[in-house]
């Protein structure tokens, strides 16, 4: 429970068990409710809100009275917007049964001159104040040498009063707000009402939003019916209950407990190829264009949309999605991974140093020079664009596609480095002092084909072997998942460390898919790589045009070193935290340096021979 | 809730201090299944395939069945865990979610410590009353079409009254109150049915401490989630615009649709309901936004006088025990059904209340790296569902709409604001609040919409994708937030600041800063910036949308969104601590804390 000092929050769902960094306690609901009942499960920006609109509660902000919050129509302001005054009534208002002396001068005025007043003619929101400062809810304008005051519309006016704060002392009325009547230009009029008293607390002591709150005033401002606001609502502020995009089927040769459920296959060798695409969840279910790419415009989607009306009575079509993907149950648990014989510590940090660590390097590079192997898209002239339809749009997502693989290698060799650094933090006297690793490891007299230190561009049958290489259950997968269990079984590990590991496997998967896709976007041209490839060399190691390019790429290695060296030792020093963050910001400068000069010399049919002997690149 | 077994001597003893009900607000949610939905709990998922995120596990389900073998009378409970959870049933139909609440007893034994007990057959007799004597009373009401009308004969209202012992299903049939002359929109004759509530008999045998299925529960299953109207509101034309838009009054370009089921035109065709308009007189009108009803989009938005079977409700439990009349109250809302069940909003119900109600979240080592990885999981959570590439198309060209520019498609009508709000916006000129973005879409130029056909997807949603995944895992979270506490700063859109924080007069002085630093270690020098400021509503460069986390999304009233005041301030301290204080660092890293 949680205890506040004018009232008790009773926590609105209960945490299983106590949380821990790695592992935030999810909340839990009583036996036999769903986590679908919690408060936590709905979405609290409102306009006007799922479940409820939230902004009911402060119609009656202030203990005995009423306000309606209207904003402008289409003809505009009339001067009756803001926050209008609906009735003053203290009846029925449990705040005025607090035993505090402003809830009795308060009742003592709105049951006096002030409520008499009130109950004349329309009333408005003036002014609030709180702490010394005074908020007037009209916006001032200089017309001809005088002062014209534009009432806020009722989003302002709501905002302010949503922005009033709650003081813990419940004897404390710290709240002033004043009301005035308004003349025909809404110009306010009239002798004033002040008010003092305190801004209402929306929950009693058992959690529940206070009694004042009728049945059925809690969803009045609601859509009508509430389909209205599912499908026409321009406000797709609800993903989590309402997806705006969901994924079409991604293929997950490791998802056997999908598999089970019967809701995908498991990708055999021959699968056609499938693109990861993102279709609209409001997708007509019966049109034949259910299946078309979500668009990246609202008025490009409405088309494809379920109409007005018409989901009043079809939206129990809408599917359900689970992990991003429509599925209306829940899948089989997952099957055991098969055992095998755990690795020691010294193994694990092997692995990643020598290993794992090089491959994310060497895979990083590997895959950024295929990217500079495929032409721009204002490469293509005009002639053989009409040729080959759509070919520069083709063009630029191959190329980002491609890059975005080989980013997030760069950033899975400093996972690798942060896990190296972890585990010697954790075993000092069994693991070797952390060093970085950046770069394509010690030579090896007959190194696996993975860690070849080739550069090929991105021809059909290189673009598979990227494919083959990630693709789940393959070798990469396989070390990843090793690790997994690894580091999550050691409890001499820092928790939550394994997560890297996942993060990284999981990765994979969508590596595989995204060279799969790459693969379906390049098929067309498959015959004729020329039409989508730069005619590119690797450059010699010695040839100056390169020279710019591999300073740069020196000098961003030598900043991620210094960078993950900073790091490892930030938990100790607030000087190698910010050296970090200064290296680190460096390294990426560099980066952008180094994709600008790639991009100059692919367009001259250079690429850069990102494996020539670079001083400093094996292990720091 | 559950309470630790306990003596009979102990349980014999003391006084009945209070009733309360758990939980005190429940969602219910829409589905036209008979059969509910089986109960669900929110888990980590560690496989290493799919990453860690949040999945739904079958929970311990109550499942109703008759007493009597012969399938009639009262029903009670037993408990079912099931293998899977299955959303809709063997039609295609939607499984409702109806929630329990569990009766309980506050008692104060003669040590003076209070303690909750469930409220059973035998505890009421102990203490001298029984199920019999114990009374629910349920008032659900729908008041959609009299928050426009403002007419209570508008309203649909059910109250039922019933005893804890009568275990039959009470339903709850709402009809409008109304006065001699005056039209109800739902006739006594034909009344709205809201769903119905229900209590259970006890469970035979000894009572779980776990599950105590003797213990007084009463369940509030919601309404099918249809439509309801006047017979003129049979089928109609359209509007093929794009939600938001107004279509003249020229109806012959759109489909035609059924709007309700023929046995649902159940309500007066004479209430003003039928034929409402928000436009009407040009007299702006609560509630906002104005054209939330059926109808509303065609040209003069008369309404077709639809309401649904939704509601919210109150639950009242009452009964006398030494003299006393002991109450406890809860709500339900029947809402939508969460189609996205294990994706949770980083702004929920929860944190609006709990932003409006408790003081600033403490700021402690042992909990607040959970709750700001919570936080960060369910941003992940909430993007991954999200067009982004929407979003922003929209936003954008709502940026250049507010701000008056010639040509929204020019990337430099806003030249010169940062962060920037025109085609420019998350693009390598919207330094430095753009970064990762241009990174890993360098063939996107300036535009509005993304440059994309049917190969490249969505580009913009692809990466908030992927660097949001990233973001929900703990150690990259840590070392991130570790590593780049100003970029963090810079890239979080601040919430508007409290009234007192706010000038008196906007434009003439900027609200209050942000205390970055505030949470510092002792001696800790801050590298000098230029201060955040916590957003101002009156302001159009507050209300303008940009990149600024969470992109492009918009908050209650339609401005741009920001996570609550507490979330972020507690986000704020947690980054002045990982900034200065090599402690919370090392505990960040999950380093032994003699290293720290």
């Amino acid at each position: 429970m949680t205890d506040t000092p004018d009232r008790l929050v009773r926590p609105l769902n209960r945490a299983a068990r106590p949380p821990a960094p790695d592992s935030p306690a999810y909340p839990e609901p009583v036996l036999g409710n769903s986590a679908a009942t919690l408060m936590d499960s709905g979405v609290g920006n409102c306009f006007p809100g799922l479940e409820f609109d939230l902004r009911q509660l402060d119609v009656r902000f202030f203990p005995g009275l009423v306000f309606a919050f209207p904003g402008v129509t289409p003809a505009g302001p009339d001067g009756t917007q803001g926050a209008q005054l609906v009735y003053a009534d203290t009846t029925g208002d449990p705040d005025f049964d607090l035993p505090y002396d402003w809830v009795g001068e308060l009742a003592r005025s709105l049951g006096g001159p002030a409520g008499d007043a009130l109950a004349e003619g329309q009333w408005y929101l003036h002014a609030v104040e709180q702490k010394d400062r005074r908020i007037e809810l009209y916006d001032r304008v200089v017309l001809q040498n005088a002062i014209h005051l534009i009432p806020y519309e009722g989003e302002i006016a709501w905002w302010i009063i949503r922005l009033i704060e709650r003081d813990p002392d419940p004897a404390l009325a710290d709240l002033v707000i004043e009301l005035t009547r308004r003349d025909a230009n809404g110009q306010p009029a009239g002798q004033p009402v002040r008010l003092r008293g305190k801004r209402r607390a929306y929950l009693d002591g058992e959690g529940m939003i206070s009694q004042v709150y009728r049945p059925g005033e809690l969803t009045a401002s609601m859509c009508s019916p509430w389909t209205h606001d599912f499908r026409d609502c321009a406000c797709q502020y609800w993903a989590s209950n309402h997806p705006d995009v969901v994924l079409g089927e991604v293929i997950d040769p490791n998802d056997r407990g999908r598999a089970q459920a019967g809701q995908a296959d498991p990708a055999e060798e021959d699968d056609p190829l499938q693109p990861v695409s993102f279709l609209d969840w409001m997708r007509r279910r019966t049109d034949p264009a259910r299946d078309v790419q979500a668009q990246t415009t609202i008025d490009g989607a409405r088309p494809y949309r379920y109409d007005p009306y018409e989901i009043n009575l079809v939206w129990q079509e809408l599917d359900f999605v689970l992990q991003g993907q429509e599925a209306n149950a829940t899948p089989a648990p997952d099957l055991p991974e098969p055992p095998d014989a755990p690795p020691t510590a010294q193994e694990v940090h092997a692995d990643l140093r020598d290993n794992l660590g090089p491959l994310e390097y060497i895979l990083a590079l590997r895959y950024l020079y295929a990217t500079f192997s495929i032409r721009a898209p204002e490469e293509i002239d005009a002639a053989t664009e009409a040729a080959w339809p759509g070919l520069s749009d083709d063009l630029r997502a191959a190329r980002q596609i491609l890059l975005s693989v080989a980013i997030s290698e760069m950033t899975h060799l400093r996972w690798v480095n942060q896990m190296l650094w972890s585990l010697s933090a954790a075993l000092p006297a069994e693991l070797p002092a952390y060093r970085p690793v950046v770069g394509p490891g010690l030579p090896a007299p007959d190194p696996d084909p993975e860690h070849a230190l080739r550069l090929d561009r991105a021809t059909p049958e290189v673009i598979a072997e990227f494919v083959a290489l990630e693709r789940p259950g393959g070798d990469i997968d396989t070390e990843y998942a090793e690790l997994v269990a690894h580091l999550r079984d050691n409890p001499a590990y820092p928790p939550g460390l394994f997560q890297l590991a996942v993060r990284i496997d999981a990765d994979g998967l969508a590596h595989y898919n995204k060279f799969r896709d790459i693969e379906r976007i390049l098929a067309p041209y498959a015959a004729r790589p020329g039409i989508y490839l730069r005619d590119l060399a690797e450059a010699a190691a010695d040839d100056p045009a390169a020279a710019p390019a591999l300073a740069l790429l020196r000098e961003a290695l030598a900043a991620l070193r210094e960078g993950a060296r900073a790091e490892a030792a930030a938990a100790r020093s607030n000087a190698d935290r910010a050296l970090a963050e200064a290296r680190i910001i460096a390294a990426r400068d560099r980066m952008h340096e180094l994709w600008e000069a790639g991009e100059a010399l692919a367009r001259r049919g250079k690429g850069i021979p990102f494996f020539a002997p670079l001083p400093e690149t094996a292990h720091g | 809730m559950t309470a630790e077994p306990r003596d009979a001597a102990e349980e014999a003893g003391g006084r009945v201090i209070g009733l309360f009900l758990d939980p005190p607000m429940a969602i219910a949610r829409v589905g036209a299944s008979p059969e509910p939905l089986e109960a669900y709990r929110w888990a980590l998922d560690e496989n290493p395939h799919r990453g860690v995120q949040t999945r739904v596990v079958p929970a311990p389900t109550l499942v109703a069945e008759p007493v009597d073998v012969l399938g009639q009378g009262p029903m009670r409970l037993r408990v079912e865990t099931p293998g899977h959870v299955t959303f809709k049933d063997a039609e295609g139909r939607v499984k409702p979610v109806a929630p329990f609440f569990e009766l309980w007893a506050r008692v104060q034994r003669p040590s003076g410590r209070i303690e909750p007990q469930p409220v059973t057959a035998a505890f009421l007799a102990r203490h001298g009353s029984g199920l019999d004597a114990l009374q629910f009373t349920v008032v659900a009401a729908n008041r959609k079409a009299q928050a426009r009308t403002k007419r209570a004969a508008d309203a649909a209202i059910a109250r039922i009254v019933f005893r804890a012992d009568d275990y039959a299903r009470h339903m709850l049939e709402a009809v409008s109150p109304h006065t001699e002359g005056e039209v109800p929109l739902v006739r006594p004759d034909a009344p709205l049915p809201l769903g119905h509530v229900q209590t259970f008999a006890p469970a035979p045998g000894t009572p779980s401490p776990a599950t105590r299925l003797d213990q007084v529960r009463l369940r509030f299953t919601p309404g099918k989630g249809d439509s309801f109207g006047p017979p003129e509101a049979s089928q109609a034309v359209a509007s093929p615009l794009a939600p938001g838009d107004f279509v003249p009054h020229v109806t012959e370009y759109g489909r035609i649709h059924q709007m309700t089921r023929p046995e649902n035109r159940i309500l007066s065709s004479d209430s003003p309901w039928l034929g409402y308009s928000f436009g009407a007189d040009d007299s702006p009108k609560w509630p906002t936004p104005m054209d939330s009803y059926d109808g509303a989009r065609i040209d003069p938005g008369h309404s077709w006088g639809l309401i649904d079977d939704t509601c919210d409700l109150v639950i009242e439990a009452r009964v006398a025990i030494a003299g006393q009349l002991l109450t406890a109250q809860a709500r339900a809302f029947a809402g939508p059904p969460d189609f996205a069940p294990d994706r949770r909003p980083m702004y929920s119900i929860r944190d609006e209340l709990e932003d409006r109600e408790l003081p600033p979240a403490p700021l402690d080592p042992d909990t607040t790296p959970a709750e700001i990885l919570d936080l960060f999981r369910r941003i992940f959570e909430t993007a991954s569902l999200v067009n982004l590439d929407q979003r922003r198309h929209w936003a954008l060209s709502g940026n250049a709409w507010m701000h008056g520019a010639r040509n929204k498609d020019d990337p430099q009508w806003d030249e010169g604001l940062a962060p920037r709000l025109g085609p420019a916006s998350m693009r390598r000129e919207d330094a430095p609040y753009a970064d990762l973005t241009p990174d890993y879409t360098p063939g996107q130029g300036a535009t509005l919409a993304p440059r994309s056909n049917g190969s490249e997807r969505l580009p913009y949603t692809t990466v908030v994708q992927q660097v949001h995944a990233r973001m929900a895992d703990s150690p990259v979270l840590a070392a991130f937030l570790s590593r780049r506490p100003d970029r963090v700063r810079d890239l979080v859109r601040p919430p508007f600041g409290w009234v007192a924080e706010l000038p008196a007069h906007p434009g003439l002085t900027p609200p209050a800063a942000v205390p970055v630093g505030r949470h510092h270690a002792a001696g800790h020098e801050p590298a000098p910036r230029g201060p955040l400021r916590f957003r101002d509503p009156r302001t159009l460069a507050d209300t303008s949308y940009d990149m600024r986390m969470p992109p492009f999304m918009r908050h209650s009233m339609g401005v741009p969104l920001s996570v609550t005041r507490r979330q972020y301030d507690l986000l704020m301290a947690y980054l002045d601590k990982l900034e200065s204080d090599p402690a919370w660092r090392a505990q960040a890293a999950g380093l032994p804390e003699e290293d720290a």
